[in-house]
């Protein structure tokens, strides 16, 4: 089932607060609001403790909010208890259930009785047409993983089975909480290729939890970075990886080097800054070390007067001398605070 | 702005008024039929006995005597709680459940003679090992259920970072078997506390213990106050016991259910000698006399031993689906100690003094003596046996699966019907086929709750023992011991069968 192409997610004034040791409590989200077009891959960062999954578990309804309210469309959802919800949750352990096989996994929905708030109905005819299809999107061989059992799967199949299940029959919005972690490189990509081609397909809202800055620049038509249960910033990835708002953000999402320049405050991005032939550029400088960190080469420059070595990215190696000049352009240096 | 958003959504929202209190109010409803049921199970019979004990007249060398038993009581159940647990670890890595089970239904009476004949001098020491004997078969199943969910990443974590055995087995292991563990102590602790059969066949009447004096005091000598007072301390010292173990049950890590390890081969030798002293009861009754041919007693037996099925089918059907129902709602409960404490408090109490006050309690609540009031005089501690192996058994169900199915759209029904039920199939079949097992073996309780002409299958067995028709008593205490047996059989068969 296609999702409705109208239906909004809105969050307004999301508060909780778990009760910590002793009387203290911690704060995981401090009035979070929230406009996400449907249809859309939005990507919510963050530090560890930001309160991300926690916005996830309380717009699914697992996690119970002190305040707040969501819609989803014209639809108050905060009020519905969480089976009845129209979203679908991938969790960061794939939890799939141990006494089914892949597809009764993919197809656990059908095996409910009533119809949701989606309006999806019991098992047909086509339901395992679908959920063979999306195995196989997945890189899952319906022949060969369908009758399969749980425990005889790998982390990773575990996790796309996972997706697959969250995708049959999908609601309008889909809540991921760090779905790719538990792949190895090549399946991440070939994964994050396949999500946004069913995204697009079946016109599906995605909220996705992530840490991988790759991930979400690749994925994310929004990009929502979280700290102390806030949203500190919400725009289009490139345009907060180019001219982040703040310090944090910019951590963020990738490396940072200050300014080579003593005389001069603010932040470059490493692959903005050029190594140049001596006596070429702004400022003296003198290679430290380089190390390959996949298709960029990763400099390390020391520069007289200061104290941090500087960062310097670039697709070839430095063959050229040890003592030599960095430059840049002062458009891409970030005032930050 | 919304108070509390979604807690009232996570239960089912649109229910009537009643399921609406009990879904936004789970704690108050356990709450509520817990201390019914500890009101009818426990306060009401003791406050029975308290009544017909008032004004509590004790002469001082009834106190002494009173302390001298308890002392003795506490010292001897300690040394056979602290064994038990020991010598049940061993049993627990080294014999399979099926034989465990069959142990169990081997009566202590049975037990206590065949102590008696390997030579040993009837005594404190015959006692104990009459005890220990008759205890072990449930310290090791308990033991053996917690051996299956050991945490493997854990140990595997520690013995990376260069971990030793001794100090995963004190970091790790240890903290992972306590609860169950403790569980195996406490069993053998309360039932030694509460014996009589052990002290008074095995004993010889040499050592005289609370479960004695209580019997005697209110049978023989209609000395309530005496009886009371030693009722009390066993229920003060068991409650403690009992919030202990459900502390401990909750706190118990979630893992995945695995075979148990194998062990090494100096716990096989150790294990596989403990068992052949485990088959000394049972070997006695095989190769022992047997009646040539069925008798008129043995129709009549036939004829009990069909009741008694049906009691203990009933008794383990209600125990285990409410002892599972319960243990699965104290998840969800902010204290599930005190449930836990309601619970298991009728361990505390010996069987046939507990089955003396149910017949009390009975009578005055207008219950006649028979299978009705036999059924609810076991439900006591066989809903305490059933709470606790489901607690040990569902912990392994994790938290995230139970998402999960509400995040796909399961209603209560169907999170039971397709996630719990499946995968606790497990927990259900052993607490079924454990409770079934000690109902079934159990003599003490219907011997007052029977009545006349009602008697089960172990009540005429006892009878027939001390009239001594011990042929007779041998081959149907066989049949006994075979019903738990095919009954795991059966279960397992089942619990391998899918639909397709």
């Amino acid at each position: 089932m296609s999702a409705e192409p109208s239906v909004n997610l809105r969050a307004r004034g999301l508060h909780k607060r778990f009760a910590g040791a002793g009387r203290g409590s911690v704060v995981a989200l401090a009035g979070v609001d929230l406009e996400l077009e449907a249809g859309r891959h939005v990507c919510v960062m963050g530090h560890s403790g930001s309160g991300k999954t926690t916005l996830l578990r309380g717009i699914a309804g697992l996690e119970p909010l002190d305040a707040g309210e969501l819609w989803i469309g014209d639809q108050r959802v905060d009020t519905l208890a969480a089976a009845a919800r129209p979203t679908r949750t991938v969790f960061q352990a794939p939890a799939l259930f141990p006494h089914l096989s892949v597809l009764e996994n993919v197809t656990f929905v059908d095996r409910l009785g009533r119809t949701s708030s989606l309006g999806r109905s019991r098992a047909d005819a086509g339901g395992v047409t679908e959920a063979h299809a999306l195995l196989e999107r997945l890189g899952l061989d319906p022949a060969v993983f369908a009758a399969r059992n749980i425990d005889a799967l790998s982390g990773g199949e575990r996790q796309r089975v996972a997706l697959a299940r969250a995708l049959y029959r999908a609601p309008p919005w889909l809540l991921l909480d760090e779905p790719l972690s538990a792949l190895d490189r090549p399946r991440r990509a070939a994964l994050r290729r396949a999500l946004a081609g069913i995204r697009k397909a079946k016109g599906i809202g995605m909220l996705h939890v992530t840490h991988h800055a790759a991930d979400a620049l690749a994925l994310a038509d929004t990009l929502v970075v979280m700290s102390r249960g806030r949203v500190l910033a919400s725009a289009a990835p490139e345009q907060l990886y180019a001219r982040p708002p703040d310090l944090e953000t910019a951590r963020l999402l990738g490396e940072l080097s200050g300014v080579p320049d003593p005389a001069r405050a603010g932040f470059l991005r490493p692959e903005r800054l050029r190594i140049v032939a001596g006596e070429q550029g702004r400022v003296r400088a003198r290679l430290l070390a380089r190390s390959c960190v996949g298709p960029l080469w990763e400099h390390e420059l020391a520069v007289e007067g200061l104290a941090a070595p500087i960062l310097v990215a670039r697709a070839l190696a430095w063959e050229g001398s040890e003592a030599c000049d960095l430059d840049w352009d002062d458009d891409d240096v970030l005032e930050l605070t | 702005m919304s108070r509390r958003v979604g807690e009232r959504a996570r239960g089912e929202g649109r229910v009537g008024w009643g399921g609406a209190w009990a879904v936004a109010q789970p704690g108050r409803v356990l709450g509520v039929i817990a201390f019914v049921w500890l009101t009818l199970v426990v306060l009401l019979p003791l406050g029975l006995l308290v009544d017909a004990a008032w004004p509590f007249e004790l002469r001082g060398v009834e106190r002494a005597a009173i302390a001298r038993v308890l002392l003795r009581g506490l010292g001897l159940s300690a040394i056979a709680a602290i064994l038990s647990g020991a010598l049940g670890l061993l049993l627990a890595q080294t014999v399979t459940p099926v034989v465990l089970l069959a142990l169990l239904l081997v009566s202590r009476s049975v037990v206590a003679h065949a102590v008696l004949a390997l030579g040993l001098t009837p005594g404190s020491l015959a006692a104990v090992v009459t005890l220990i004997i008759d205890v072990l078969p449930f310290a090791a199943l308990v033991l053996g259920l917690r051996l299956r969910t050991r945490p493997l990443a854990l140990i595997e974590a520690a013995r990376d970072l260069g971990a030793g055995p001794l100090a995963r087995a004190r970091e790790i292991e240890w903290p992972h078997l306590r609860p169950a563990m403790l569980v195996a102590c406490t069993w053998a602790f309360l039932q030694g506390l509460g014996d009589e059969l052990a002290f008074e066949i095995a004993g010889g009447g040499h050592a005289y213990t609370p479960g004695l004096l209580i019997r005697d005091a209110l049978i023989r000598e209609q000395a309530p106050a005496r009886a009371a007072v030693c009722v009390v301390v066993l229920i003060a010292l068991a409650l403690p016991c009992a919030w202990l173990i459900t502390r401990e049950l909750t706190a118990a890590q979630r893992s995945d259910w695995r075979e148990v390890p194998a062990a090494p081969a100096w716990v096989r030798v150790a294990g596989h000698s403990v068992l052949a002293l485990l088959l000394i009861a049972p070997v006695a009754l095989v190769v022992g006399e047997h009646p040539v041919g069925l008798g008129p007693t043995d129709r009549l037996l036939a004829g009990l031993f069909v009741r008694s099925l049906g009691i203990a089918g009933v008794v383990a059907a209600l125990a285990t689906s409410a002892g599972f129902g319960l243990a699965l709602a104290s998840r969800q409960v902010p204290h599930p100690a005190w449930i836990g404490v309601a619970v298991l408090a009728p361990l505390a109490i010996p069987p046939s003094i507990h089955g003396l006050l149910t017949l009390g309690a009975g009578t005055a609540l207008g219950l006649a003596p028979g299978p009705t009031l036999t059924v609810v005089a076991m439900l006591g501690p066989a809903l305490a046996l059933g709470f606790v192996t489901a607690r040990l058994m569902t912990v392994v169900i994790p938290r995230a699966l139970i998402d999960a199915a509400i995040d796909l759209g399961a209603s209560v029904g169907e999170r039971l019907r397709l996630v719990w039920l499946p995968l606790a199939r497990p927990a259900l079949i052993v607490a079924g086929v454990l409770t079934l097992a000690w109902v079934l073996g159990q003599a003490a309780i219907p011997a007052f709750t029977s009545g006349p002409g009602g008697d089960t299958l172990a009540v005429a067995l006892t009878i027939h023992a001390r009239a001594g028709s011990i042929a007779l008593v041998r081959r149907w205490s066989l049949v006994l011991v075979l019903v738990p047996v095919l009954a795991v059989l059966t279960a397992r068969a089942l619990a391998r069968w899918r639909p397709q």
